[in-house]
């Protein structure tokens, strides 16, 4: 059965998001797709869905939706204060929710993102080969735009096995990762332009300690501390702009480019965050700290086989839990809990 | 091949880096790599980004690994000859020049010392390479503009061109594909929408094509117009070729 929840409250910013678009960067197209893929492929796998299937990004908590039909859904990212009609719920797991019945979510004290998976995934159409949204295109998604109140969601059927999923023991998400001192550490490996750069420039990136801009967004994480200074200037030729990359303009200050940057530009690039590391940046949010140490490339690959094996085996499912019923009879609505018994 | 530099960019892409100028010939090489990557058809290959004097190449990294994939690269490049397949389409595109369609033609006029002709036989006598598409979603770079056409930017950017515009930024030339800001000097309109995203590619110019602007007047522009929002207009017309 497809379900369908209306947005009561999106929150700073709602959109709808999967794994993003391939293949036409040449044209100028952005990949797009969920800031922190990580959490977003997990929120699936707990409702039993496809990893790629379309999930409602939400950032910085502070939301409500109404769920319109009975369904399973999971909430996954950031923890935070999440209530289900009225009543706590926990998050990263699996829920089931009954038609009418209305999700809230505090505001986040930590991290940046949390995304919403319904079983079946998120209807919408698929426009250049994904569901994700580009805003500044105005493409893909729900008619291209952040969810506002009022907007339905419909959902693809679900599966019908009545499985739900949790994480297993022991397993954190990878992307809420922090150093003893509370810092993010991004793992970046060498740029094709050090030379652009003060022979000293990268060494002092890497020992440095840098702090989240407010003005960060699903383009770039904008940083502030210490400045790289260029050998002449920050401008080059135009060139395509390689995931991960840490852009360095002329201010001195970095931006470390995300889902929605641009295909090209034309600022030197320090170095490279390592794919298993780029879900993290999803999660940053002003004032956070972060710094970047430097690994080599086979290590990286190895970094992100090492989390593609981990995400497999990140789920576990509990047979049958009480499933929760809207019954009607005689035109009166009914909550029933139903639970197998050996 | 006569690259400057072939690395990992990333643990999951791949940079050729060419001679940092812009010019056709490095612009020819540039395409001779594209053409050959693609031709070598590497299923872990997501995207194939050329620019003025790059190529950048972003792999799958869950089917390939960053030092294997460079190796197999440089082989694929080092194959390919610079001449090779190469047989770019020139496009027609029809503009509009002057009035309020080209809201800055009196700007360019009275910085060049040209009359409003002369503008418009400059602009529309070249036939325009272009370098990379970037920027937005099908925005052309172009190379190739007569010098004496150069005119600053506006100081104030508008914060809203309309796409198909035509315009002239300090050395450059181009044609915005979408509503977007921009500071160019705008001295003309295309009717021809260069961006259509329910295709694939999205975009009507690609990297390495060349364009040459055909002025046409207001009737014309109105007529085409009228045959793109009804979708009767052939795309084909403008490569000569006849597509349905």
């Amino acid at each position: 059965m497809s379900g369908s929840v209306r947005i009561l409250k999106p929150g700073l910013l709602a959109t709808v998001q999967d794994l993003g678009r391939k293949g036409a960067m040449a044209w100028g197209v952005p990949g797009s797709g969920a800031a922190d893929q990580v959490s977003m492929r997990i929120a699936n796998l707990l409702v039993g869905n496809e990893q790629e299937d379309a999930t409602i990004e939400f950032t910085m908590g502070g939301f409500e939706v109404e769920f319109l039909d009975d369904v399973l859904f999971a909430i996954s990212g950031v923890s935070g204060d999440a209530s289900l009609d009225k009543v706590p719920i926990a998050t990263t797991r699996a829920v089931y929710a009954s038609a009418g019945s209305a999700l809230a979510m505090g505001p986040l004290r930590s991290g940046a993102r949390q995304y919403l998976a319904l079983s079946g995934g998120i209807d919408v159409p698929v426009v250049l080969g994904s569901r994700s949204t580009y805003l500044k295109g105005g493409l893909g998604g729900y008619e291209g735009r952040a969810l506002k109140r009022g907007d339905v969601l419909r959902t693809f059927p679900g599966r019908p096995e009545n499985k739900l999923g949790s994480l297993k023991e022991g397993f954190h998400l990878p992307s809420l990762e922090k150093d003893a001192r509370g810092i993010s550490v991004l793992r970046v490996t060498e740029g094709t332009m050090s030379g652009r750069f003060q022979s000293d420039a990268i060494d002092r990136m890497l020992s440095a300690v840098y702090e989240v801009l407010p003005e960060s967004d699903r383009m770039g994480i904008r940083l502030a501390g210490e400045k790289v200074l260029h050998k002449e200037g920050a401008d080059i030729l135009s060139g395509g702009i390689e995931p991960g990359a840490v852009q360095v303009p002329g201010s001195g200050n970095p931006i470390i480019l995300m889902v929605d940057r641009q295909t090209t530009g034309g600022y030197t690039k320090a170095f490279s965050v390592i794919s298993a590391d780029r879900s993290k940046l999803g999660q940053l949010r002003p004032g956070d700290k972060v710094r970047f140490s430097m690994v080599g490339l086979e290590e990286a690959h190895g970094a992100f086989l090492g989390l593609e094996e981990s995400i497999k085996d990140s789920v576990r499912f509990d047979d049958a839990g009480p499933r929760r019923f809207s019954v009607k009879v005689d035109g009166r609505t009914y909550a029933v809990e139903v639970e197998e018994v050996l | 091949m006569g690259y400057d530099l072939i690395t990992n960019a990333s643990d999951d892409s791949v940079l050729i880096r060419f001679d940092e100028r812009i010019d056709p010939k490095i612009a020819s090489k540039v395409r001779s790599a594209v053409l050959s990557v693609r031709k070598a058809a590497l299923p872990w290959v997501t995207e194939i980004i050329p620019s003025y004097n790059e190529l950048l190449i972003i792999l799958d990294p869950r089917q390939i690994g960053p030092t294997e994939a460079l190796g197999i690269i440089t082989e694929v490049v080092k194959g390919g000859k610079d001449s090779e397949g190469l047989k770019p389409r020139l496009l027609m595109i029809p503009v509009c020049y002057g009035g309020e369609l080209g809201p800055d033609m009196d700007n360019v006029c009275s910085f060049t010392n040209l009359t409003e002709e002369e503008v418009v036989r400059l602009h529309s006598a070249p036939e325009y390479l272009i370098y990379m598409i970037g920027f937005t979603i099908g925005f052309p770079y172009l190379g190739g503009m007569d010098p004496r056409l150069e005119t600053p930017r506006l100081e104030k950017p508008r914060s809203m061109v309309p796409r198909g515009s035509v315009g002239i930024g300090g050395k450059q030339t181009g044609i915005y594909s979408l509503d977007t800001p921009g500071g160019w000097q705008i001295i003309g309109r295309s009717p021809v929408e260069l961006v259509d995203i329910r295709k694939m590619p999205p975009s009507l110019l690609s990297a390495g094509d060349h364009v040459k602007f055909v002025p046409i007047d207001k009737e014309r522009y109105e007529q085409i117009s009228r045959a793109v929002s009804s979708g009767s207009f052939n795309l084909g017309s403008l490569t000569g070729e006849e597509r349905r």
